[in-house]
Formats: C-alpha cells, structure tokens, sequence
C-alpha cells in the first residue's frame, strides 16, 4: 500500500490505477524514490539516477494546492499530455485527476538511447483544504500544467470571523 | 549519439556567480533520447514552459536545454501543500560529430522541449566512384 493511499477518499470502491497497485514493494519503492526526489529537488541537486529503475518509473504528477478565503486553487504537472486523455473530477472536498500518459515506443525504426519521461495511466485523488461547491469548478491545461480553481460552498467562506478586540 | 556532458549542472552552471539567485530551484528534466532515420531526437519534459521562457543554446560540442517554468497560480492564493515549486530545468549534452549543427531545430508543446538534431551530409555513408587509369 502506497502512503499517497491511505488518504481519505468518498468512494471507497475506487483503487489508484496505478500499474504497480498490487505490488507494495513496488510502490514502497516509489514513494522513497519519490521521497528522495524531493529532497535533492529541494537542494538543488539532481535525484539519484541509479534509483529511478523503468519498471517503477510509472507516472505520478506533482501537485500544488493554495487557497484563498473564497477559492481553493490546483495545479498539477503533466508534461506531454493532451486536455483530451486527463479527468478531473471535484466532490464535496476531494478532487481527482485521472489520465493516461500514452507511450509512443511502440513506433518503428527509433533507436533508443534515453528513456526517463514516464508513462502509464495515474490516479490521484487529494484531499481539499475546505468543502467546496462542485458547481463552481474551472479547470485549464496550458504548458503541460493543469489548474483548477474552484469555489469554496458559502458555509465555509463564513467559517472564519474576525474577532473584535476591546479595549477597557 | 548525444552524450549527457554533465550529470551535475550544480558546478557548472549556477556557480558562476553572475546569475542573481532567486527562489528558483534547478532541477534536471527528465529526458528521452532517441534516433529515427536521419536524426536525433531529444526530449524533456519542461512543464509550465513556453515558446519565450525555453533556451536551446550549442557552444562548440555542447547542447544546452533550458526552461524557466511559469506557474498561473492567481495573486493572493496561500500554498496548503506543494510537491512543486518554481523550477528552472537545465541540462547539457554532448553533440556528436556526425550532427549538422545548421539544422537544429526545437519546439515546445505541452510542456515537452523537442529538440530535432539531424545527420549532416558529411556523416551519410558515400560511394566513392572508382576512377580507371
């Protein structure tokens, strides 16, 4: 089981699409690698390359997440996809990104020398800082980046007052 | 065909103290390099990367890829979690001999930098015609 996993999802009969799902070495593996991606990201120094083996390099986009007091906005990196073969979907207070990244290998006469950029169907659903109006959802893919903005349900942008402070 | 050149752009790149550090981080795209036919083709993912914010640059041998990525997140939005920040990808490579450097061309699509690198004429095997005394 993935730590990505074990996040709390409305629908419980739907499973991560992953390709490695069932194999928890696999995804342990990944997590790690995931783990240590970013921390070298954070250092300015490149990620193990030795790490990132094909058979686990399947794809998982980073996502971003910042609010406002009205809006809850999302932006997740999908390099080298098309609008056409990504889903978003919004409940109450989780939001889902389902695609496939399709690999273009199995075209003739390419000789390959690298191969880094991973494929493979993903799904990930997140958890929403606040609960928010699935009606009021606005979804845009530019430069490989997808961004979602959605509106947070009138209870919640209530939900914080400021305080009046007296003095004696 | 293309060689890496530098696995770590930290010492060659961004030490040079003229750049201003920003809060940028560097991190190296992901790439995928292959040959069809004539010409070499690489790729790197560069997400939130467009046509004004990508470098392709060659000094003598050496291919340098940059990309400055540019998120839209809308003013006045508090991060809650982030497993991205602003990156600026760079990478260098090696370009072999066999490459004809006048006709490099690159393009972005999708947040993917496509860098078509064809075989120049001189690296094309030749009959030689075999002259009689």
């Amino acid at each position: 089981m993935s730590i990505k996993d074990l996040i709390i999802r409305k629908n419980r009969n739907e499973t991560p699409a992953r390709r490695f799902e069932d194999n928890s070495l696999f995804s342990f593996q990944r997590d790690m690698n995931n783990l240590f991606d970013n921390f070298f990201r954070g250092f300015e120094l490149a990620p193990f390359e030795g790490l990132k083996g094909p058979a686990v390099a399947s794809f998982n986009p980073n996502i971003n997440v910042s609010e406002t007091e009205k809006e809850v906005h999302i932006s997740a990196e999908l390099p080298g996809m098309d609008e056409k073969d990504i889903s978003v979907e919004v409940d109450k207070d989780t939001l889902t990104i389902k695609g496939e990244k399709k690999e273009e290998h199995e075209e003739k006469g390419k000789n390959w020398h690298r191969v880094e950029q991973s494929y493979g169907s993903f799904h990930r659903t997140i958890l929403l800082p606040a609960k928010v109006d699935i009606n009021k959802a606005k979804a845009k893919f530019k430069k490989g980046i997808l961004s979602v903005t959605i509106q947070k349900t009138e209870d919640e942008q209530k939900k914080k007052k400021a305080v009046e402070i007296t003095t004696e | 065909m293309t060689k890496e050149a530098e696995l770590t752009n930290r010492n060659n790149l961004t030490s040079t103290g003229q750049e201003p550090r920003t809060s940028r981080i560097t991190c190296l795209p992901d790439v995928n390099i292959f040959t069809k036919s004539d010409e070499t083709i690489l790729e790197a993912d560069m997400p939130g990367v467009n046509e004004s914010s990508v470098e392709v640059m060659l000094d003598n041998d050496i291919l340098t890829v940059k990309g400055t990525q540019i998120i839209d997140v809308p003013d006045g939005f508090i991060p809650v979690r982030g497993e991205f920040a602003p990156t600026e990808f760079t990478r260098r490579f090696e370009v072999s001999h066999d490459i004809d450097r006048n006709r490099i061309t690159a393009n972005v699509r999708n947040g993917v930098l496509r860098v078509v690198l064809p075989k120049g004429e001189h690296a094309k095997p030749k009959k030689i015609a075999i002259s009689t005394n």
